[in-house]
């Protein structure tokens, strides 16, 4: 950064005051530690606001020193350059991609806090637990966090509720077809039902008698 | 939330459609600010008695549906009443907010029928959930300002940035963000590091930087070249707006089509040609 902007100015002290937040290195380029590093980002910056989440300056900062050595080491700049535009990628996880919605999802740190804001649950014993349903396909935080209707929390973790209850507790697997065509449900029931006057305890009926016939 | 004509699997009390000939429902919403806060105050009508009786019945109510693309925010407001307050927290929201009125059903409703309803759906009764959309006025938007630059400070939606690129050009233009970024070649960049330390040829900087960037701007805005970026997010683009609408222009009004995109620069900058001229001749007369 020195080398690059010589004396000019690129940062300017925030209000926001977090504690030091030491994230897991990926030990391979499958073993990521997600789960775990988004309940660490979470965890320090639960309280911020949404307008604070979604200001780009402030990811990239974090992204570009506090975590540089973790998002060198996640999203290596040097395996985007056998790509066809590099420079998209290294936009998408690096700063912020033009579909704003899309881009709190991709940015390397961002990512981390809105898995933790859409799934954190306070009521349970383990507030993480829905994120660890979260993360634990690849195709579940992006097919979820990327409909419009994931901005609404109770939403997300009622999806997340039903998945853990099926899988975990009834120990009968949701495919990644079955979880799609789930997504699509919502996302066409959200077009006559206005799913955000709905409680928690009403969408997960919905959400999981639809699971219900997709499985039978 | 974009509402456009859909198709609903029951009648629909709507602007657009015909499912209710003879009934309408309006509903008006004046926003007013604190430093933290919106105030809403709304006031909803419907001409349809029956859902007018269904809402005394409590069976249905009122409700204002709000979305932020930015943030991600999503909240419904509603009441029985026809007239009702609303707050909604300045921090959750920024940028483009749009907006949807509905009446929506407060509980299941077996064989939903009205008198109004079209002569077509006679002897039909519908099935209605919880949440339903049972009429429904037209979306709008609102714009959640944070710290808007002041219209006389338009210079500075722009930033000036180097470009440290290889293939960098004498001056780029980026306006996919909140800011216009004008890009200037290393060595552009450092004469206008130099330049803008005297503040007398400030008016020479924008002509040459501010001017041709604002030009291709306001070019791309007549001709919608780039549709890839939804520029009503950006900040720059709401700052522009409301400035030209201090000139009585609107983006795609016959005015913005038919007076040149380089006058309409000059009068959003505040005519740095003029003062650039009388710098210039300044610096004659301190030569001499």
């Amino acid at each position: 950064m020195a080398e690059y902007f010589g004396t000019e100015g690129w940062h300017f002290p925030s209000k926001i005051r977090i504690e030091e937040i030491d994230l897991h290195m990926p030990a391979s380029s499958t073993v990521h530690y997600d789960l775990e590093n988004t309940k660490k980002v979470y965890a320090a910056l639960k309280d911020m606001t949404l307008a604070q989440a979604c200001d780009e300056r402030m990811w990239v900062y974090l992204s570009h020193q506090t975590f540089w050595n973790y998002m060198r080491k996640r999203w290596s700049v040097e395996t985007y350059l056998k790509k066809d535009k590099p420079e998209e990628a290294i936009k998408e996880r690096y700063f912020f991609m033009s579909n704003k919605g899309r881009a709190l999802v991709r940015h390397g740190i961002a990512r981390l806090w809105w898995y933790g804001h859409v799934s954190y649950d306070e009521t349970r014993t383990d507030p993480f637990e829905l994120t660890a349903v979260l993360l634990s396909k690849l195709d579940i935080a992006q097919s979820l966090l990327e409909r419009v209707f994931s901005g609404n929390r109770d939403i997300t973790r009622a999806v997340l509720a039903i998945l853990y209850q099926k899988e975990k507790v009834e120990q009968i697997p949701v495919t990644r077809n079955v979880f799609r065509s789930l997504m699509m449900y919502i996302n066409q029931l959200g077009g006559v039902t206005i799913l955000d006057a709905l409680d928690r305890a009403e969408l997960e009926k919905l959400i999981g008698a639809k699971l219900n016939a997709l499985l039978a | 939330m974009q509402i456009s004509s859909r198709q609903y699997p029951h009648p629909v009390l709507s602007y657009y459609s015909d499912d209710f000939p003879n009934s309408d429902f309006q509903a008006s919403l004046k926003n007013s600010k604190t430093p933290n806060t919106y105030l809403f105050d709304a006031e909803c009508v419907t001409s349809s008695d029956g859902i007018h009786h269904l809402i005394e019945e409590r069976k249905a109510k009122y409700a204002f549906h709000f979305e932020c693309q930015t943030t991600r925010y999503r909240r419904i407001f509603s009441s029985f009443d026809s007239s009702f307050k609303f707050q909604l927290p300045a921090q959750d929201v920024e940028g483009r907010v749009q907006i949807c009125a509905f009446i929506l059903a407060v509980e299941d409703i077996e064989g939903y029928a009205l008198n109004e309803f079209h002569p077509d759906y006679d002897g039909f009764g519908f099935q209605i959930r919880k949440g339903d959309i049972l009429a429904l006025d037209m979306e709008r938007s609102f714009y959640a300002e944070k710290e808007i630059d002041p219209l006389r400070r338009i210079p500075s939606i722009f930033s000036i940035q180097p470009n440290r690129s290889e293939e960098a050009q004498a001056i780029e233009v980026d306006s996919s963000g909140n800011k216009i970024i004008i890009k200037l070649a290393p060595d552009n960049f450092e004469y206008y590091k130099t330049i803008s330390l005297n503040s007398s040829l400030q008016p020479l900087l924008s002509s040459l930087i501010v001017i041709p960037a604002l030009v291709s701007i306001l070019e791309m805005l007549k001709h919608e070249q780039n549709n890839e970026v939804d520029y009503e997010e950006c900040r720059w683009y709401q700052v522009i707006l409301m400035r030209l609408k201090d000139f009585g222009i609107e983006i795609g009004s016959q005015s913005f089509e038919q007076e040149s995109t380089i006058s309409i620069a000059q009068k959003l900058i505040g005519d740095p040609l003029t003062q650039s001229f009388a710098a210039l001749m300044n610096l004659e007369d301190e030569g001499e």
